[in-house]
């Protein structure tokens, strides 16, 4: 249960910190603009719930003295008479026998272009974590951050509500995850992160090719995987464009920033 | 107050540059991608030993998609939903009606006849980035040709996947037939996907436990022939082989280390089994373990360090990892049932084995710090993994309860259990290096 209380006290300074954040942030906003609106943070937050969910804890109790095998000597017990052929005959090294071809994988119909989806379904990936493997720390987050780019963000007149914000992110994460392969297979995929720099057109195209910005993960030995791993969060935005986004807000996101982090999914 | 004002104002001024929203994107999808592997083209059409050159393109491609799909991070296009390509448009293609087929890359390439050799070119493309990653050409007699398209198909899955491939690699194993009364046992050996079969021993003896070197193509096994078992070190390429250690006792079958130049194996005496280690070079035997105790599997760490191995020291069957000196032995598996036959994988993160609950065999990996245990396949009775050389892919035997026995590959995430087809019942096998 110690990992139990580690999530609930984690949590519990999550929210102490998002609320400390919003305060500081209703204490500072109304000298710093004219916006009564833009004061919580927490919209952001309530799409990342999923993180906070915790695995089924694996069993690990020491078990007892089991006999049902005891002391296996190695050569493993001869399986059951198969029906036989006897095709066995040749008493050479020479005879070749063609192999059937290995099994085709199934063929699956083209996946079509993905289509902005109201909601993402994170609970459902949630569900396909690894629910024996112990769950990596999770990284705070810099709640504040999204809320402080809209504050510097807004040209003088314009009017971003927390529920656009909120919105807005969703959106775009709806657009991009579907698009995104990202390499599971890598050894140190639970430590890597890529992010990119995103230019558009008012139409959602893409304006520019996606940027590097940094990453997190790569050392000198991982080179090769962390350059896959930066080409496949390109080839998620170049897929999935053009966005589909809200117009009147082309300002807030006419330039912006991805952070690729597969952590939910290994 | 007008100072405030002004630096008000300059903020909201300097705002539109600074401008960053960051939104996270931490799910993806897990679907295979997709990728186009058009024929080949040839300069010319010419007649090999193994076909002409526009069979063999055809025939490349078939293989490089075959392999990638494997791995069930692929998915190859229907080749008719993509123009074809001409020597010209193999260095330069259109992207555009390429995409539109759904591929998110392009493996394209060329067959080449020439003074009695083939060469075979290698393209990757990125169809959205628009560009070429990486290209190579193979040169291969003839006959040797698929393993030109592995290397094509190797080539191409390490630049997308940031992995070693796996392709260009062979399979040894016990090839099992007639009744179990008078069971015949032979060695085996193929390609990775099934490929180029053949037996290495008669029958007339059994053999056991076959296992590649990691380096080289060597093969350590147990032989009974003359009824004595006996630990042989057999070379695939030169047919040459010997016997190795001087054992008084039954030896089991030992595991090569990372430079193949130590073996480590279990040697029984009466009801008690030790674990020891072998210096090929010199001849040497060390002995790692002692105690009344069945100590048995040991497979080395990839860095030669560390040893796994399975023993009943604590009560039951479990895995076990101690110093390669033998020192500190601990033990590293707990859970429901019993654990055997751990192999570590070359990557070091994780080691291979069978978990034995009730009469159920499943393969399971394990951290090498006893953290993580996960069951990677669920059938009847699933056993001796061994790892493919980028330690992503792990080859087993399932036997199904009506008797027959068969050789799998599943992958890390336990998704991709595919069977490997042979000509009869296999079982042990042992995943080859990647072929220089």
């Amino acid at each position: 249960m110690t990992e139990r209380s580690a999530l609930l006290f984690a949590t519990l300074l999550h929210l102490a910190l998002f609320a400390g954040l919003s305060l500081e942030l209703a204490g500072r906003l109304p000298k710093m603009l004219n916006e009564p609106d833009i004061t919580p943070v927490e919209f952001v937050e309530i799409a990342d719930a999923p993180t906070v969910t915790e695995p089924p804890k694996p069993s690990m109790e020491a078990s007892p003295r089991e006999s049902e095998r005891p002391a296996p000597a190695e050569p493993e017990p001869e399986p059951p008479a198969p029906p036989a052929k006897a095709e066995d005959t040749a008493p050479q090294d020479a005879i070749v026998e063609a192999p059937k071809p290995p099994e085709k994988p199934k063929p699956k119909p083209a996946p079509e272009k993905p289509k902005p989806q109201p909601k993402l379904d994170t609970g459902a990936l949630a569900a396909l974590i690894d629910k024996s493997k112990p769950q990596a720390p999770v990284k705070p987050r810099e709640t504040s951050q999204f809320a402080k780019s809209i504050e510097k963000a807004i040209p003088k007149n314009a009017q971003l509500s927390a529920i656009q914000a909120a919105t807005l992110e969703q959106s775009i994460r709806a657009q991009i995850a579907p698009c995104w392969n990202p390499p599971l297979g890598g050894e140190d995929v639970a430590q890597m992160t890529a992010i990119l720099r995103i230019r558009l057109n008012r139409d959602g195209s893409i304006a520019a090719p996606p940027e590097f910005v940094s990453q997190t993960g790569a050392n000198a030995g991982n080179q090769a995987y962390a350059r896959a791993f930066v080409e496949t969060a390109k080839r998620a935005v170049l897929r999935c464009s053009p966005l589909e986004l809200p117009d009147n807000l082309y300002a807030f996101w006419r330039q912006f920033e991805l952070n690729f982090d597969p952590r939910l999914m290994t | 107050m007008m100072a405030r004002i002004l630096a008000l104002l300059a903020i909201l001024m300097a705002a539109p540059a600074a401008a960053q929203l960051r939104v996270d994107i931490t799910t993806g999808i897990e679907q295979p991608m997709p990728i186009a592997v058009p024929v080949f083209p040839t300069p010319q059409n010419a007649p090999t030993e193994a076909g002409t050159t526009a069979e063999l393109g055809q025939q490349v491609a078939g293989v490089i998609a075959n392999d990638l799909g494997g791995t069930g991070l692929f998915r190859a296009v229907n080749q008719n939903a993509f123009p074809r390509l001409t020597m010209a448009t193999v260095t330069a293609p259109a992207f555009e009606p390429v995409r539109t087929s759904g591929a998110q890359a392009l493996a394209a390439g060329a067959v080449t006849a020439s003074g009695g050799v083939l060469t075979i070119s290698c393209y990757l493309y990125d169809l959205f980035s628009e560009e070429q990653l990486v290209r190579q050409e193979f040169t291969v007699t003839p006959a040797g040709w698929r393993r030109a398209a592995h290397k094509c198909a190797d080539l191409i899955y390490s630049r997308l996947t940031g992995e070693s491939g796996y392709f260009d690699s062979r399979i040894i194993y016990v090839a099992e037939s007639g009744p179990a009364t008078n069971r015949v046992k032979r060695l085996a050996i193929m390609d990775q996907d099934g490929a180029n079969h053949r037996f290495l021993t008669s029958g007339q003896s059994m053999v056991l436990m076959p296992r590649f070197s990691p380096v080289d193509e060597t093969v350590s096994y147990l032989s009974f022939a003359g009824n004595r078992p006996r630990q042989m070190l057999y070379n695939v390429a030169t047919g040459q082989q010997r016997t190795i250690g001087d054992f008084d006792s039954m030896t089991f079958a030992g595991r090569f280390s990372a430079d193949g130049r130590k073996l480590v194996f279990s040697v029984m005496r009466g009801g008690n089994s030790d674990i020891y280690s072998y210096d090929i070079a010199t001849a040497t035997p060390t002995r790692l373990t002692s105690g009344n105790y069945i100590d048995t599997s040991p497979s080395f760490s990839p860095d030669g360090r560390q040893i796994a191995f399975e023993s009943d020291r604590g009560g039951s069957q479990q895995l076990y990892v101690m110093n390669a000196d033998g020192s500190d032995a601990r033990r590293i598996s707990f859970g429901n049932g019993t654990a055997g036959s751990p192999v570590w994988s070359p990557r070091g993160d994780l080691i291979a084995f069978t978990r034995m609950t009730g009469p159920a065999f499943r393969v399971a990996v394990i951290r090498p710090d006893g953290s993580g245990e996960r069951l990677l396949t669920d059938a009847w009775q699933d056993e001796s993994p061994s790892w493919a050389p980028n330690g992503r892919v792990i080859l087993f035997t399932r036997t199904e309860r009506s008797g027959r026995a068969g050789l799998r590959s599943v992958d890390l995430t336990g998704r991709n259990d595919r069977r490997i087809a042979t000509p009869m019942d296999a079982s042990d096998p042992s995943w080859g290096p990647l072929l220089k």
